[in-house]
This record gives structure tokens, C-alpha cells and sequence, in this order.
């Protein structure tokens, strides 16, 4: 199977995100993890383009971010960690139920139904 | 001596260790330049050897250089830690400036290294000379990765229209993620050089990022930024040109408001004598107001420079008192000046000499509490904001 690369998921990537983070509470480099866990090595995602996602979550309101304390050992500079909030969760139950919409009426067109 | 040894980091701590064992072993009472730098060239001390190996110098070839400039001491059976010579001093100074001027924590081998070659005039400035050291070469080479990392991260943020707090926020979260990739790939790839390359192809294309992270945000930072660069600091502007700058802005602020408060006054009801009584202290403010914020503003960056000891200012606590008076030297003579304008009488002036000296020294003390409590954040925004992006640092490459 191809791999997909970023910009497929673009307009996805922020419903991905809040799924990560449906798991529990996670730091940027954590969701990542857990994206390439879940997409079994085939998302290909330019890590940088987390942050913008995380953002518009967050100036939306879906999510919420405290800084860490001291890193772990080195004293270097701190991440966020980001926690899904009622409102996060609401859109992701909402995003699913779209998505399910989108895949079944595509599919059908497609010759694949879901 | 005040060395912040609090700020090494574990390699930095054994170099020291090292340079106090070489000082015993050659029989000295001292740490000299030259025991730091037999410290540095050890193998259990990090990565200096390999930054001398770099720039084609031997490290090997370091003791033998120590031993033709310097004598080993007589038998002696002194134990535990030796004193600081003046120029390892200076020498560990200018490390933790490097340090600092990288936007760093902490004070490691490499920032040793470095400060050992600035100040250049102790035994280990003239070794590594003499062994070709090109001064000019030693920073980029010491500094490899960590500047690469912070001209990605700058290179993404600066362009972004949002206002300093968002960018501090921003550049330290990016660079958090940045450090830690660096770290995994030079765990996988051994090759400094190619984790590096590696880490920033894995982060993204620093333009398209700066265009994602533009659209981001929400319209509310747009106003913030545009207000910004109206009215705050724009880099690399200096201080006396920024507060000078602020201070005109603000007498046309005030000008213009008096004038629309006249003209409303004039075509009312027409001016008569006793209006120009009841302006005198308006006058007075559009006067004295831009001059105060320019003098109070500069002594203000004086005092913050002086408390941190950055930008050229040697870091001294008195000095930062003396401006700090001289502060409320200015807030005096203004608020008596402004009395003496607004009711025209020196003596009734005068007499309000207590409430306006109480007033200084309340002043000058706020001024020294902000610039010690919100210091070290200005100063990293101003270091971030004067970061070299231009001059692309290895490693940097496309997706």
C-alpha cells in the first residue's frame, strides 16, 4: 500500500489529533506517536505541521495546554501538553459521525461500499 | 568570584572535576585556563575533542603545548577544591554569556571551549593559537547544531503576524520538539552532521510552517501584531532609538488630543482668559510626558542590562542602584516641574517636594522589581528577534 503523505490529510488532520488525544492527555511529539502507531507507518506527516493544528484546536477551544515541567533530565526548552476538552470531545463525536456519512456515500459511488 | 556553577551541565561539572585533578597532578594551587582545557581534551569530557577535531586540530597535542609554557610544582600534598585563577574566571564568563546568547539553559563543554578561545590571553588561549585555531571558525564549529536549531525555529516564527507572547510561546514549543528529534536521530545515526539534516527533514519546510502557523490564528492576534509594530520594539532597533521613537509618539498622542479639546472649547463657547489657567497642567503633561518616558525608559533598559549583566553591560547590582537613584532623580525634578508649570509658582511647587519624592523612590523601586521580574524574558524575546536567520546553517533542507 502507498504511504499518504500530509497533505491528503489536510482538513483531517485536526479530527486525527483529537482522536490521539482521546487516549489521554499527550505532549506533540506523543500525538505523533500515537498517529504513526495508529496509521501503521503509512502517514507521512511533516512533524512541524502538528503545531498549527494543535493551535487552531486550542483557539477553538477543543483543546487545552499546560507547559511541562522541567524536562525530563536536560534543561532544555519545555513542550505542552494537550488535553481534550468537553467541547474537543463533542467535535469528535460530531467528526465521526460525518466521516461515516462522507465514507458510506462515497463508497457507494466508488463501487466500495463501507 | 560569582560563577553560576548551578548552570553546568553533568559534562561541565566533570570538566571541572578534571581541570582540578590535572591542577593536583602538575602540583598547583590554582585552576588555570590550562587545566580547563587538559579537562576539556579528556574523553569522559563530551564533545570539545571532537569540536577540535573538526577545525583539524590535534587534542593530542594539547599537553605537550600546556607543558612547554608552564612549570609543574613543587611536591605538595594539598587535597580538594583549588581556587579559580582570574582569567579561568573570565574564561568560565564568557562561556555561560555563550550559553546564554544561544538561548540556553544550561553551561556545557562546548560553551567551555569557546570561552577559553575568547579570552585567549591565558595559557590555553595561546595553546590552542598555537596549535592554528582560527578563532572566527571555533563558534560555528562548537555551535553546529544548537545554531541550526534555533535559525529553523526562528526562521519559522519570525515571518508569522502574531504578537511577542504568541512567538514566545511558539518558539519554545517548537524548539522543545526540535531538541528532542535532534536527540532521537543522533541516538540513531551517530553522525551529528547527518542527524541534524535528518531532524530538520523530518520537521518540515520552514516557509510552508511559517504559512500554517499564519493561518492558525485567531483574528484577534492579527490586531495585537499590527499593534506591535506601531508602538513596540521593532529589531534590531536600539533603546535609545526605540524609546525615543515611542516618546514622539506619544507627544503627537497628546498634541493632538489638547488640540481637539481647544478647538471644541473655541467653537462652543469662544476662549476667554481663565481657560488658559485651566490648560497650564495639559501643557505641562505634553511637555514633560514624552521627555520622562524617554529618560525613564532608557534607565529602565540600563537597569535590566545592568541586573542580567547582557547587551555590553557588566552584570553589577551597584551599578543597577545607581541608576536606579538616578531614576528617581528624574521622577523628581519632572513632578516638581510639573507643578512649578501647572500652577505657575515655583514656591507652591516646592512645596510638594515629600508626596513627589515618595512618588520617585515608589517609582524606581517598580522600575527595578519589572526589570529584574520580567528580564530574562525580554531578553531572550530580544535575543530571538536579532537570531541571524540569513546565514543558513548546515543541515537545513527541504522535504
Amino acid at each position: 500500500m502507498d504511504v499518504i503523505h500530509g497533505d491528503k490529510l489536510r482538513g483531517h488532520l485536526e479530527m486525527l489529533v483529537l482522536a490521539t488525544l482521546e487516549q489521554g492527555e499527550a505532549h506533540g511529539l506523543e500525538i505523533l506517536r500515537r498517529l504513526e502507531a495508529g496509521g501503521c507507518g503509512l502517514l507521512r506527516l511533516r512533524e512541524g505541521s502538528l503545531y498549527p493544528a494543535l493551535y487552531r484546536l486550542e483557539t477553538a477551544g477543543q483543546v487545552q495546554a499546560v507547559w511541562e515541567k522541567e524536562p525530563h533530565g536536560r534543561r532544555g526548552a519545555r513542550g505542552r501538553i494537550y488535553r481534550l476538552t468537553p467541547k474537543g470531545t463533542r467535535a469528535l463525536r460530531k467528526g465521526r459521525g460525518e466521516w461515516r456519512t462522507f465514507v458510506t456515500t462515497l463508497g457507494t459511488i466508488f463501487g466500495v461500499p463501507a | 568570584m560569582n560563577i553560576p556553577f548551578h548552570q553546568f551541565t553533568d559534562e561541565a561539572r566533570r570538566v571541572m572535576d578534571l581541570a582540578n585533578a590535572e591542577s593536583r597532578r602538575l602540583n598547583h594551587e590554582y585552576i588555570g585556563t590550562e587545566h580547563v582545557l587538559l579537562g576539556l581534551i579528556k574523553k569522559e569530557a563530551g564533545v570539545a575533542a571532537d569540536i577540535l577535531k573538526n577545525l583539524a586540530i590535534d587534542p593530542g597535542a594539547v599537553p605537550a603545548e600546556v607543558e612547554k609554557l608552564i612549570k609543574t610544582g613543587p611536591e605538595m600534598t594539598a587535597v580538594g577544591e583549588r581556587p579559580l585563577t582570574p582569567r579561568a574566571g573570565a574564561a568560565i564568563r564568557y562561556a555561560v554569556e555563550e550559553s546564554r546568547r544561544l538561548l540556553q539553559k544550561s553551561v556545557g563543554p562546548e560553551h567551555l571551549l569557546v570561552g577559553l578561545a575568547i579570552e585567549g590571553a591565558g595559557v590555553a588561549g595561546l595553546v590552542l593559537r598555537k596549535l592554528g585555531l582560527e578563532p572566527q571558525a571555533l563558534r560555528p564549529a562548537a555551535f553546529k547544531v544548537r545554531l541550526m536549531q534555533i535559525t529553523t525555529v526562528e526562521k519559522i516564527v519570525r515571518p508569522v503576524r502574531a504578537a511577542t507572547p504568541r512567538k514566545r510561546k511558539m518558539r519554545e514549543e517548537l524548539l522543545a520538539h526540535l531538541e528532542t528529534i535532534c536527540e532521537e536521530e543522533r541516538a540513531r545515526l551517530k553522525d551529528p552532521a547527518a542527524a541534524t539534516a535528518a531532524a530538520a527533514r523530518r520537521f518540515g519546510d520552514p516557509a510552508a510552517l511559517t504559512r500554517e502557523l499564519d493561518r492558525s490564528l485567531p483574528r484577534l492576534e492579527r490586531y495585537a501584531y499590527r499593534v506591535e509594530r506601531r508602538f513596540g520594539w521593532r529589531a534590531p532597533e536600539s533603546a535609545a532609538r526605540y524609546t525615543l521613537r515611542v516618546a514622539m509618539q506619544l507627544f503627537v498622542v497628546i498634541a493632538m488630543a489638547l488640540g481637539i479639546l481647544v478647538a471644541a472649547v473655541v467653537v462652543s463657547r469662544g476662549w476667554n482668559q481663565a481657560d488658559w489657567i485651566a490648560i497650564r497642567p495639559a501643557l505641562a503633561l505634553l511637555l514633560l510626558l514624552p521627555l520622562d518616558e524617554f529618560l525613564l525608559g532608557l534607565l529602565y533598559f540600563k537597569i535590566r542590562d545592568a541586573l542580567w549583566g547582557v547587551f555590553g553591560a557588566r552584570r553589577s547590582a551597584f551599578h543597577a542602584s545607581l541608576l536606579g537613584l538616578l531614576f528617581a532623580c528624574v521622577v523628581v525634578v519632572s513632578g516638581l516641574g510639573f507643578f512649578a508649570l501647572a500652577t505657575w509658582d515655583v514656591d507652591r511647587a516646592t512645596q510638594q517636594i515629600y508626596p513627589v519624592v515618595v512618588a520617585a523612590v515608589a517609582a524606581a523601586t517598580a522600575c527595578i522589581s519589572l526589570a529584574r521580574l520580567r528580564g530574562r524574558v525580554e531578553i531572550a524575546d530580544t535575543l530571538w528577534a536579532c537570531l541571524d536567520i540569513d546565514t543558513s546553517a548546515p543541515g537545513i533542507a527541504g522535504p
